[in-house]
């Protein structure tokens, strides 16, 4: 049984937005390793490179623990994922060609190498569902589209470098016996909505930081998957109809509260 | 045709770069400092995974083959793994996307029949059979370049043509001539009628995979 209802996890690439909501949602649960390539203490005082409304990481003391690693490097990976229970893996690298690659793909094949060789029951892969790619197989124009089909990067670097991070995590599932949930994002927001949004539409693949934090917690308690990698959408249900929602609420129980109404409708 | 071989430090870049320079013009590119055969003429040191150095040897050409993927070496060191699977991925997305800039019609991808040893022999391999690379950076690696091509052909701007060699020179995998053979068919081919723009194809010259 994978589902990791307590005990110890690392988290990758903690110091981002998502990994400061990951580490809300899971300090209370679970004894956390949180690492990113710079330290935390000079991450969680500093404001967040997204902007003023993307959250910063809280600087947890013990019984969790603060640690550099780069993900880049395999040694230092393995040493994170020793004695842990789950990994959490939200780095990523956007824009610039040689750490996109060494760290959305080349990191995703050294936390799925180490969490195999640790013996970690589960593994949590993020990346993004690109609504948008500019070319003909991008999905723009089509609706009600679920969870399990194919990406197609085209020649975005970042999308590019995250695909292929997740045919390898999905290779190691399939052939090591790793549980890897994989959690696709798009539009992260503030759950609280300024007067000026209101009215004003919605991305229809949007969560807030809040729900995103989260699904990770139901993704490490969810029962064991019917398939050893399983791809999630995590987004809020949207009157749109384009993205469908409910594989995690059926295999994990999750869904997100916060609806977003007030952005789509005229009041 | 002006035709760029990278690839040309190793066996299946070195054979392309001097077999293929006997009907077309030739600039083969690798990392190490010579060519894997002497006999190559136009030899250049280039990191493939550098646009800088990319941009100036492409515009010197109108198709690439891409034979990196076939044999790439891996180094020594902790990292090597590392290494080898940034550098076939991230060289192939460099290329393509050059090749793209440039102006190319189409990329010509060498990858490897080893993605499918993990199937019972005795099932009857073709294109339409899904890769099964092991969770090793050496099966890992020619897969990954494989899709790179495949998903940026995706996009109707460029069309990528994928051999797929057996062992190079050996009765039960590619044969040489062979090997030639083929690229040069998936040099000259016509697009592909329906508009695809990723064309697969298992170049055998006996084995398993023959049928």
């Amino acid at each position: 049984m994978a589902t990791v209802d307590g005990g110890k996890v690392v988290i990758f690439g903690a110091g981002g937005p998502l990994g400061a909501m990951a580490i809300q949602a899971l300090k209370g649960e679970y004894q956390l390793r949180i690492t990113d390539v710079r330290p935390m203490e000079e991450i969680s005082s500093s404001p967040s490179p997204q902007g003023p409304r993307a959250p910063v990481p809280e600087l947890l003391g013990a019984p969790h623990e603060n640690r550099v690693v780069d993900i880049t490097r395999y040694d230092q990976v393995l040493d994170a994922c020793r004695g842990m229970d789950a990994v959490i893996n939200v780095s990523v690298l956007r824009h610039e060609l040689s750490r996109a690659f060494s760290v959305n793909y080349v990191g995703a094949y050294n936390v799925a190498k180490a969490a195999v060789e640790c013996g970690v029951k589960r593994l949590i892969h993020t990346g993004p569902f690109h609504t948008w790619m500019g070319h003909n197989a991008d999905y723009w124009n089509d609706f009600q589209l679920g969870d399990d089909i194919p990406l197609h990067p085209g020649e975005d670097l970042y999308a590019v470098t995250k695909y292929l991070g997740g045919h390898v995590t999905r290779v190691f599932a399939e052939r090591c016996g790793l549980e890897v949930l994989t959690f696709l994002y798009c539009g992260f927001r503030p759950r609280k909505i300024e007067e000026e949004e209101k009215g004003k539409g919605m991305n229809p693949f949007l969560i807030s930081w809040e729900d995103a934090g989260e699904s990770l917690l139901y993704g490490l308690r969810g029962p064991e998957m019917p398939g050893p990698y399983e791809v999630f959408f995590i987004c809020t249900p949207s009157p749109q109809d384009k993205y469908r929602v409910d594989k995690a609420r059926k295999l994990l129980g999750w869904e997100a509260k916060d609806r977003f109404e007030e952005l789509y409708r005229r009041s | 045709m002006k035709v760029i071989v990278t690839g040309a430090d190793q066996p299946l870049g070195g054979l392309l770069s001097t077999r293929l320079a006997q009907q077309h013009e030739v600039v083969a590119v690798g990392t190490a400092e010579k060519p894997a055969d002497p006999n190559v003429l136009d030899y250049r040191q280039v990191d493939l995974c550098v646009p800088e150095q990319v941009d100036p040897i492409v515009v010197r050409a109108d198709i690439a083959v891409h034979a990196l993927p076939f044999d790439p070496l891996i180094g020594e060191g902790a990292q090597a793994e590392q290494e080898l699977l940034e550098r076939v991925a991230r060289s192939t997305y460099v290329l393509i996307t050059a090749a793209h800039r440039a102006g190319y019609r189409r990329v010509v991808l060498i990858s490897q029949m080893s993605l499918f040893e993990d199937y019972p022999e005795e099932f009857v391999v073709g294109e339409d059979w899904q890769p099964l690379p092991r969770a090793e950076a050496e099966s890992l690696a020619p897969h990954m370049a494989e899709l790179v091509g495949r998903e940026i052909s995706r996009t109707g701007r460029i069309e990528v043509f994928c051999l797929r060699f057996g062992e190079l020179d050996d009765a039960q995998g590619t044969l040489a001539d062979d090997a030639v053979a083929a690229v040069e068919e998936g040099m000259g081919r016509e697009s592909e009628q329906y508009g695809y723009g990723w064309w697969l194809q298992h170049a055998v010259s006996g084995g398993r995979y023959m049928r």
